[in-house]
């Protein structure tokens, strides 16, 4: 078993194989070997490593993906396609999904990483910037040069 | 009128430097018209310019105040990289679904400051190029190898392309023919530049209907294409035929062939030599296709101890009487732990060739490592099912193919199999079937099972009568069967089989019955359950399950309740 403490002093223990998912804390308990101190993890808060960790063991068997799976995905095509279960675990509201995805990348795990992203841009997908900005709220900053090149390059676009 | 401390509590040192400029130019007394007009004139330019600076000046502050606000939404949380990164996600749906445009990454830099910052400064969102538009956005992906768009119904012409084409990684052709110029799309102008960071292609064709019937597509390629010099990883071809033997089938990792047009058959050799040509191959996917067998033309058998996943849908439309796909899966071997989907249709007579042969293959592929595809699907088999298709059913059963005589579609997707033998004939008033197809199939079958074979679930669907006597053939060759399923299957046949089950003699370890749309009322079943308690002294069976079988009532549920631990009624919602 693992110890996790969180940046707000809360402690996690969890079977070794679903922290090993995350490739910061394998790579830690490599270089500690066997340990029971606790593995501090100051970047992420008790409710989102609780939402981190039910993906970790829900995906625990699975075989952690290669370098070469990872080198594939960029230069292949990148799917949006989300599983069934892991659409369902992403079902969070925004503060939250973006906290998930701060924290597979601290932690370093690649598909949830993954899934936090592609969950974003499916958020995004087909609408216009007025549209983006309403559902992340956002405003217009642009200043009045960049209007107008914005400008100029929806004419561009129009013209195709 | 606001306090001054207000406005310094309020706005920036900056904006309230500008306020107390504009202040300051309102309060400076008018000068009256007439008096001196030039001086009156130039004081007017001064003012106007001064105002038009101090808006600009505000509105940039505008800006960068709303910047800050925009800072404190949750998104902007995310670091550049992470931000990025999502964008990215949607640049490669745009190539990957051949869009006009790069939209999603057009989209992404015209949200905000900090998102067109990031966007503009990502080159890999910007590997987007088609011809027609890169003048405009291809400079943004600062020389990183490109990804090649030409659409259906677009030009070809590639000629002032150059550059482009030998830095491209990925190139994508859509081609359209068009009904009165039925010219071969020739793909010479894009394909006869060396592209040494190509690694995928796509070539798509579309063909039409007309008076003198279906027209398709045939793509020309360069005898040499990429003059040799690309690396090649994956190739799509969809709806469109080539010649090939060309070289860009090589060392492929992935290779997917969807809906080659029948008119230009690929035979089953050359898909045989394809992939002789690819020993790295962890991926094929064929869907919609046909193979022709030539038969003076020799075939070899190909290992492909790489594959990951094989992909095998041949299962649409009417077949000829040559099924090349058998003869493609006769000679691929490949290892046992992939992820496999077969649905293939065949006939009668090919079927006692897909089963003799996962006797007679089998010996010769064991200690290699590598299987005949369907040999490891019947292996993983563990639910099996015989029967008709469901006439009624447009998703291929009810159409033209519903008729066509001793077809059998076989359908292995994940651990299941379906071997259902079309009917002969049809009572068209009744919509069911007159043939003994699904006999004669589970007759041959049951001949061809392991002693030990790990079919756990068998389902029969639709069968008449006459069924019955062969579907309990199989029931009793299968040590391991746990359930039985039957759907619309005639009363008699239901009877038959129910009465097999609840024979004392047979020492069976079925847990589970299943009736789908059942018209018995269940006295059937109630009889020869109540007949194996009293005789066994236990129940028959622990489960049955009673889908929309209308015609049980309430008394009949009652005494089955009675013999049987559980009883699952589910009705659904009669249509109205």
């Amino acid at each position: 078993m693992v110890n996790l403490v969180t940046s707000d002093n809360e402690s996690f223990t969890v079977e070794k194989a679903v922290a090993s998912r995350s490739v910061l804390i394998k790579n830690m308990l490599e270089d500690v070997g066997e340990s029971d101190q606790p593995i501090p993890l100051p970047n992420v808060t008790a409710s989102v490593l609780k939402k981190v960790l039910e993906y970790c063991d829900h995906h625990k068997n699975e075989p952690m993906p290669t370098s070469e799976d990872l080198a594939a995905e960029d230069t292949r095509k990148r799917t949006t396609d989300i599983g069934e279960w892991d659409q369902k675990f992403i079902q969070v509201d925004q503060e939250m999904l973006f906290e998930i995805i701060l924290a597979a990348n601290y932690l370093d795990i690649k598909p949830l990483l993954d899934v936090g992203c592609k969950t974003v841009a499916n958020m995004i997908k087909g609408k216009t910037p007025e549209e983006i900005r309403k559902l992340f709220n956002i405003v217009n900053d642009f200043t009045p040069e960049e209007e107008a090149q914005i400008k100029k390059e929806n004419e561009w676009a129009e013209d195709r | 009128m606001v306090a001054r401390s207000i406005l310094e509590s309020k706005l920036s040192p900056k904006s309230l430097r500008l306020l107390d400029e504009l202040l300051r130019s309102l309060k400076e007394p008018e000068v009256a018209t007439g008096t001196d007009s030039r001086s009156s004139y130039t004081r007017a330019e001064e003012e106007s310019v001064r105002f038009d600076l101090a808006a600009e000046v505000l509105l940039l502050e505008v800006s960068r105040i709303r910047a800050k606000r925009n800072s404190f939404s949750p998104i902007n949380a995310l670091p550049v990289e992470l931000l990025s990164r999502i964008f990215l996600v949607g640049a490669r749906r745009d190539i990957r679904d051949s869009a006009p445009l790069p939209l999603s990454s057009i989209v992404a830099s015209h949200v905000c400051r900090r998102w067109r910052q990031i966007s503009l400064s990502t080159p890999s969102l910007w590997t987007y190029f088609r011809p027609q538009i890169r003048a405009e956005w291809a400079p943004r992906a600062q020389g990183l190898p490109q990804d090649f768009l030409i659409l259906p119904g677009s030009s070809r012409n590639c000629d002032n392309c150059e550059s482009s084409l030998r830095n491209m990684r990925s190139l994508r052709v859509g081609s359209r023919l068009f009904r009165y110029d039925r010219t071969t799309p020739d793909l010479s102008s894009c394909m006869s530049f060396p592209a040494p960071n190509l690694t995928f292609l796509q070539l798509s064709g579309e063909g039409w209907y007309d008076d003198s019937g279906m027209h398709h597509c045939f793509v020309k390629l360069p005898s040499s294409p990429f003059q040799g010099q690309h690396k090649l990883q994956e190739v799509v071809i969809s709806r469109c035929s080539l010649q090939w033997s060309s070289t860009i089938f090589s060392g492929l990792r992935r290779l997917s062939l969807h809906g080659i047009p029948d008119f230009y058959m690929l035979c089953a050799d050359e898909l045989l030599s394809i992939l002789t040509a690819c020993p790295p191959l962890e991926e094929l996917s064929v869907s919609e296709c046909k193979f022709m067998v030539r038969d003076h033309v020799p075939h070899r058998a190909v290992a492909l101890p790489c594959l990951r996943s094989l992909l095998w849908d041949t299962d649409r439309g009417w077949q000829p009487y040559y099924h090349g796909w058998l003869r493609v899966l006769q000679y691929v071997l490949i290892p046992e732990g992939i992820e496999l989907g077969l649905r293939c249709a065949t006939s009668a007579f090919d079927i006692h060739t897909v089963l003799r042969e996962n006797h007679e293959l089998a010996p010769v592929a064991l200690g290699h490592g590598v299987f005949p595809p369907i040999q490891l699907a019947l292996s993983r088999c563990r639910h099996l099912s015989f029967g008709y298709p469901d006439l009624f059913d447009g998703d291929g059963d009810g159409d033209g193919a519903g008729y066509n005589p001793e077809a059998i579609s076989l359908d292995s997707s994940g651990n299941m199999l379906k071997l259902f033998s079309r009917p002969i004939d049809v009572d068209f008033y009744t919509g069911t079937c007159i043939n003994i197809g699904a006999s004669l199939l589970m007759a041959d079958f049951v001949t061809h099972l392991p002693p030990d074979s790990p079919i756990q679930c068998l389902s029969l669907y639709r069968a008449r009568p006459f069924d019955a006597a062969a579907f309990i053939r199989v029931m009793h060759a299968l040590p391991h069967l746990g359930k039985v399923v039957l759907l619309e299957t005639a009363s008699s046949c239901e009877d038959e089989i129910l009465c097999a089950i609840a024979d004392p003699r047979w020492g069976h370890c079925i847990e589970e019955i299943a009736l789908h749309r059942s018209a018995s009322s269940l006295v059937s079943l109630i009889h020869p359950f109540q007949s194996y308690v009293e005789s066994v002294g236990k129940a028959c069976v622990c489960q049955v399950t009673l889908r929309n079988c209308r015609a049980v009532d309430g008394e009949a549920l009652a005494a089955l309740r009675a013999l049987v631990k559980v009883v699952r009624v589910e009705n659904e919602p009669s249509a109205p």
